[in-house]
């Protein structure tokens, strides 16, 4: 609020300065008051998220049982206002970890796409604690560069095993978001930037990971399938993210 | 509220650490270690840095499964047995090391792993050599060359019973021998002798200048040991071969003659003894220059002899182990090595009531040519041999592969060309197989009706029908590290068998086909990642 109302003294100001010298001391000043538009109620954020996996057959892919992943996320207020209401979104997550497993490159990457239902409540005039359920899917797709592999084409190179694998997927959060600062124009919206830190855990199907060889079925030749244990695309999470509300 | 801050920031610590721990090492550990066997229903894979076996087995369909055996830390050595029935493995243990975190403590151990399981047999110190005896019942562990053990004493033997469960002090039981400078080089394990005070085993260990015989019916005890000499000076001679006779029934002949570098053989006689139960009586006989091959044979009416290839003399010589008279056999070149084929060649009984034995001479690894020859004992007017055949093998022969099966009268015979032979030692015929390029490995097919051949490195890979001596081509995916072939894990009667070709790049690769099948069908199932299918998997 302290903002806003030094943002509309700065706007008097420019009006005043904007006429001319002369009539300065014959002309009252008029209060102009800058109005804003209406918040839309919309929130976009952009964050990093480190989640823990479950299963031993992520140990192929990773040195710790961490995957790093980017968020994206977009949510709307469905009633309420700025200081308390609830949330409807949408919630993207893309996460990748590779390593070498016994000298094979490996890769497993993670997609989760949630909807995101949430509350939040102003505790401080900067500081906002908020909580979410978030109900959705989850996607891996785990490869290994493996040289083991019969080419269907002998003389090709690069052959992979993969295995693409969904699952369905909840995840709870609870975390704060610290206001940075507002950018509030004249006849604009309020752009309020927020960093945000939030922890949770993540509940998702598991897989045991059975990687076959992608270039489809060959005449004669039936493929065994690479175990490599389970994976559960879920657990312990925390996301930082920076957020822009208006 | 201070409390609740401590409880809390202790709980997020305790969840960060043990979400920060490091994966398991298997999957850090190189495959460069892992060397395959051939049981005779399972390919095995020692995979020594993922401290495992893999097992690999198919069944009638050509299904594949693949499960792991774990071993002991500080792998040393692993040897197949020779009917292919288990794994022997050697492992150290953590042997004087700390074991590592949160685990306890191994000793040294010999391991046996079959598809059925695995039996450990806990061992006193940590040795890498094995010596296995081909009826299945021994096992001698040595300190082999790649001991790294600051010190070791290489004639401290462990033998193990594998009929008698492990007991400590008892089985294995701890034997060193004395010694007079030399260490062992070769192991021998004889049938069961008639010998002066019963029946019995014996262990014969060829070190670089003696020989010592260990009594496997007490095998604690003090061995005897045969120091050899030229018989003129005391320079020591160095032993190169050992043959074993039971002689005629009864226990007072059995011989054991020790082939010399120095043109000597040296034929011990046990008999009886007063401070044991025998001893040995020894006779040095000189057969001219050095003996490379030499085995005991049945000449006329049933007559022992000890037969001698002398190849700088380009002869043969025949030994009276009784007298020590010898008798020259001239033959038409230069052959090193003999084998007996009596019972292959269907000349047993050939002279009534006593058998005379036939031999297949052929040249070592060392020679040129010559080929191959039938030498039928015997003796007839003006020479101490009934025939000399010569087979037609024009390339020299560097290797005789039994086939058995249903056709132990068939021979592969190798050579250093692009050629191998198929030698009938029936018919006393030898079919020529030319191939694409030297440095094929002939595999003969268990059943004995077909060979395998292949070149390691190259995907070609050939079924040769060993009755019609028809061969048929094929081409496996990928290059070829070695070929296998193993019965069905699912039929009891071993009738089913599968091909299994090994590729060992990457985390190692197999393609199976059904060993009846091949040539006629392409069917095959193709694995891959092999060692990369860790302890997790299902």
């Amino acid at each position: 609020m302290r903002l806003d109302v030094t943002l509309s003294l700065a706007a008097l100001a420019a009006v005043c300065c904007a006429a001319p010298p002369l009539a300065r001391a014959q002309v009252q000043p008029e209060l102009v008051q800058a109005e804003h538009r209406p918040a839309v109620g919309l929130e976009l954020s952009l964050g990093g998220r480190s989640e823990r996996m479950g299963g031993g057959g992520f140990d192929a892919f990773s040195e710790n049982r961490w995957m790093a992943e980017l968020t994206m996320a977009a949510s709307y207020r469905i009633t309420g206002s700025l200081d308390d209401g609830l949330t409807i979104g949408a919630l993207w997550n893309h996460g990748r970890a590779a390593s070498r497993a016994r000298g094979t490159d490996s890769s497993l990457d993670l997609d989760r796409l949630s909807l995101s239902l949430g509350a939040h409540r102003t505790v401080w005039r900067r500081l906002t604690v908020f909580g979410r359920l978030a109900p959705g899917a989850v996607r891996l797709h785990a490869g290994l560069a493996e040289t083991s592999i019969l080419n269907a084409n002998q003389y090709g190179t690069n052959t992979t095993l993969s295995q693409t694998h969904w699952a369905l997927a909840m995840e709870a959060a609870a975390g704060a978001a610290f206001r940075v600062g507002q950018l509030a124009r004249p006849r604009e919206h309020v752009f309020t930037l927020w960093l945000t830190a939030e922890g949770g855990y993540a509940l998702a199907g598991s897989t045991t990971l059975a990687l076959a060889s992608n270039q489809g079925p060959v005449p004669a030749r039936t493929d065994v399938p690479v175990q490599l244990g389970t994976v559960t695309p879920g657990g312990l999470f925390m996301n930082f993210a920076a957020a822009l509300t208006f | 509220m201070k409390g609740k801050s401590i409880a809390f920031w202790g709980l997020a610590m305790s969840l960060a650490a043990v979400g920060c721990g490091p994966r398991s090492d298997f999957w850090d550990a190189p495959v460069d270690g892992a060397q395959p066997f051939a049981l005779a229903d399972a390919v095995a894979i020692a995979d020594p840095s993922a401290g495992r076996v893999v097992l690999l087995t198919t069944d009638a369909a050509r299904n594949v499964r693949e499960r792991s055996v774990p071993l002991q830390r500080g792998y040393r050595a692993a040897t197949l047995a020779p009917d292919r029935s288990k794994l022997f493995v050697v492992s150290a243990g953590d042997d004087g090391k700390l074991p590592p975190a949160g685990q306890t403590a191994q000793t040294p151990a010999l391991q046996i792993v079959t598809t059925a399981g695995q039996t450990t047999y806990p061992l006193s110190q940590a040795l890498d050599g094995l010596a296995l005896d081909p009826r299945g019942q021994w096992v001698v562990l040595y300190a082999g060359g790649s001991s790294t053990e600051l010190v070791s004493n290489p004639n401290e033997l462990l033998l193990v019973d594998l009929t008698q469960p492990p007991s400590p002090g008892v089985n294995p039981v701890s034997h060193t021998l004395r010694s007079f400078g030399g260490k062992p080089q070769r192991f021998t394990f004889t049938e069961p002798l008639e010998l002066p005070g019963g029946t019995r085993r014996l262990l014969i260990v060829e070190t670089e200048q003696d020989v010592a015989v260990v009594d496997l019916l007490q095998p604690a005890a003090p061995e005897i040991t045969i120091q050899l000499s030229s018989g003129q000076d005391a320079t020591p001679a160095h032993p190169q071969g050992v043959a074993v006779s039971d002689g005629d029934p009864g226990p007072n002949d059995v011989r054991l003659a020790i082939r010399e570098d120095d043109g000597n053989v040296v034929v011990a006689t046990m008999l009886p003894a007063t401070a044991r139960d025998f001893s040995p009586e020894l006779n040095l006989t000189a057969v001219g220059s050095t003996p490379t091959d030499m085995a005991w044979v049945r000449t006329d009416a049933g007559v022992l002899s000890l037969a001698v290839m002398v190849p700088q003399s380009t002869k043969a010589v025949l030994v009276d182990p009784t007298t020590g008279l010898t008798q020259d056999v001239a033959l038409p070149a230069a052959y090193s090595r003999l084998s007996l084929v009596t019972a292959q060649s269907g000349e047993s009984g050939s002279t009534g009531v006593a058998p005379v034995d036939v031999a297949l001479l052929w040249n070592g690894a060392g020679s040129g040519n010559g080929g191959v020859a039938f030498w039928e004992l015997g003796r007839v007017a003006g020479r101490p041999y009934r025939s000399v055949e010569t087979v037609g093998v024009t390339a020299g022969v560097v290797s005789v592969t039994d086939v058995g099966g249903a056709h132990p009268e068939l021979k592969i015979l190798g050579t250093r060309q692009a050629t191998f032979f198929l030698l009938d030692l029936q018919a006393r015929t030898a079919a020529p197989f030319v191939t694409a390029s030297s440095g094929v490995t002939l595999l003969p097919s268990t059943t004995g009706d077909r060979a395998w051949a292949y070149v390691q490195g190259s995907s070609q890979l050939a079924s040769v029908d060993l009755v019609t001596l028809h061969p048929q081509d094929m081409r496996d995916e990928r290059p070829i590290s070695s070929l296998f072939e193993i019965a069905a894990a699912d039929d009891p009667a071993h009738a089913a068998r599968s091909l299994v070709a090994l590729t060992q790049q990457g985390t190692w690769g197999a393609t199976v086909y059904d060993a009846a099948a091949v040539g006629g069908a392409d069917a095959h199932t193709a694995v891959a990642g092999i060692l990369l299918e860790g302890t997790d998997a299902p």
